[in-house]
């Protein structure tokens, strides 16, 4: 059935929101400017929808736009985490000094590992849409997946030293 | 550290991929999107609206334009019937009563050089038909009606000709056809009441 590009559009607000919004928060450890990001990203995805030819790449097309919108917003202070603005839901079946561990590695990993893992844990995307949403190549994602995961388990195990890598975003 | 192969492909969970998806899961909590995010163009603001909004004011000034150019039915009828008898030629009547309809005295000559003089019908009402050619201007057509009319003096471009509506010298209507203002011009400098 033919969609009306405003019904298409709209369908992607209701289907990629939550996707998105805690994609660029656990990019930028800020909801508010997460919340930018994403108003940004749906207002540039609605000016270049005709870019998008097959729908089912909608998920991955729009992260890449939410991505290089987080790049414009969060850019020089990218690795920076401002604390105060974690989520302060404490994660299930763990004990109180656990609470929100993951969340705070994560913050403490580099960006370029820290948005595939965002991919991989919030949406578990296939390879080929994670290459698709981070433009690089399915074998580049694989071997950046099990570099970020390594990192995320050594900021797990030294929770008070940061594990910053100055790895660019753009690099592998 | 890294007692875990690295996965080969997204789906090979460990205990460690479990318990972060666990946390990070219940860590973001988005909500619903918010209204603004959504668009609802009203009806009007539509581009295909629009579209047939200006359409329409296009048509619609068309109409208008075409409208204020329409001449009276009877100038219609006129320049319908000299499109229909513009190749005729030849004098079918004699030219006194023809001059004496147009206002002039009936020994006078007609004016330009006579192509066509010939009694015909126009809205079933009896009209003396006068082609001319004037050297300086053009052909020009003539109707004189035999009958009162109601038609105002105006002039205009309708149909790829010029008309005017005229008055003879002794207050006749005359309708002039030509396809130069020019020859309009002269014609009614011969026929018409001098606007004194």
């Amino acid at each position: 059935m033919l969609q009306s590009a405003e019904a298409r559009y709209n369908q992607w607000v209701r289907d990629h929101y939550r996707f998105l919004l805690r994609s660029a928060w656990a990019l930028s450890g800020s909801r508010a400017v997460a919340e930018d990001v994403v108003q940004d990203c749906f207002t540039s995805a609605w000016l270049h929808r005709d870019q998008l030819r097959e729908p089912e790449l909608a998920r991955a097309w729009l992260f890449r736009i939410m991505r290089r919108s987080a790049l414009r917003h969060l850019a020089p202070g990218f690795l920076t985490l401002d604390v105060d603005e974690l989520p302060e839901a404490p994660a299930p079946d763990i004990g109180l000094d656990d609470r929100l561990d993951v969340v705070k590695a994560l913050a403490r990993i580099a960006p370029i590992h820290r948005e595939v893992l965002v991919l991989y844990y919030f949406d578990d995307m296939s390879t080929a849409l994670m290459a698709e949403a981070l433009e690089v190549a399915p074998g580049t994602v694989l071997s950046r997946l099990a570099r970020a995961r390594d990192a995320l388990k050594a900021a797990l195990e030294s929770p008070a030293r940061p594990v910053l890598r100055l790895a660019r975003m753009r690099k592998v | 550290m890294n007692d875990s192969p690295p996965p080969n492909e997204p789906d090979d969970e460990t205990a460690f991929d479990l318990r972060a998806r666990a946390e990070l899961a219940l860590a973001y909590e988005p909500g619903q999107p918010p209204a603004y995010l959504f668009r609802h163009t009203p009806w009007f603001a539509r581009r295909a609206v629009r579209g047939l909004g200006a359409a329409l004011l296009v048509a619609g000034s068309a109409a208008i334009t075409v409208l204020a150019l329409r001449p009276p039915e009877l100038v219609r009828d006129s320049i319908e019937h000299e499109y229909y008898e513009r190749t005729l030629r030849g004098n079918f009547m004699d030219p006194a009563p023809l001059l004496t309809q147009l206002g002039l005295s009936p020994n006078q000559v007609v004016p330009g050089f006579p192509q066509l003089m010939r009694p015909c019908e126009i809205e079933g009402r009896l009209v003396y038909h006068l082609t001319t050619f004037f050297e300086r201007g053009g052909m020009v057509t003539v109707f004189a009606f035999d009958q009162s009319v109601a038609l105002k003096n105006g002039s205009g471009w309708w149909n790829n000709v010029y008309w005017q509506g005229v008055r003879s010298r002794d207050g006749k209507p005359l309708v002039l056809i030509a396809q130069q203002k020019k020859a309009l011009a002269l014609a009614r400098a011969s026929l018409a009441k001098s606007p004194t």
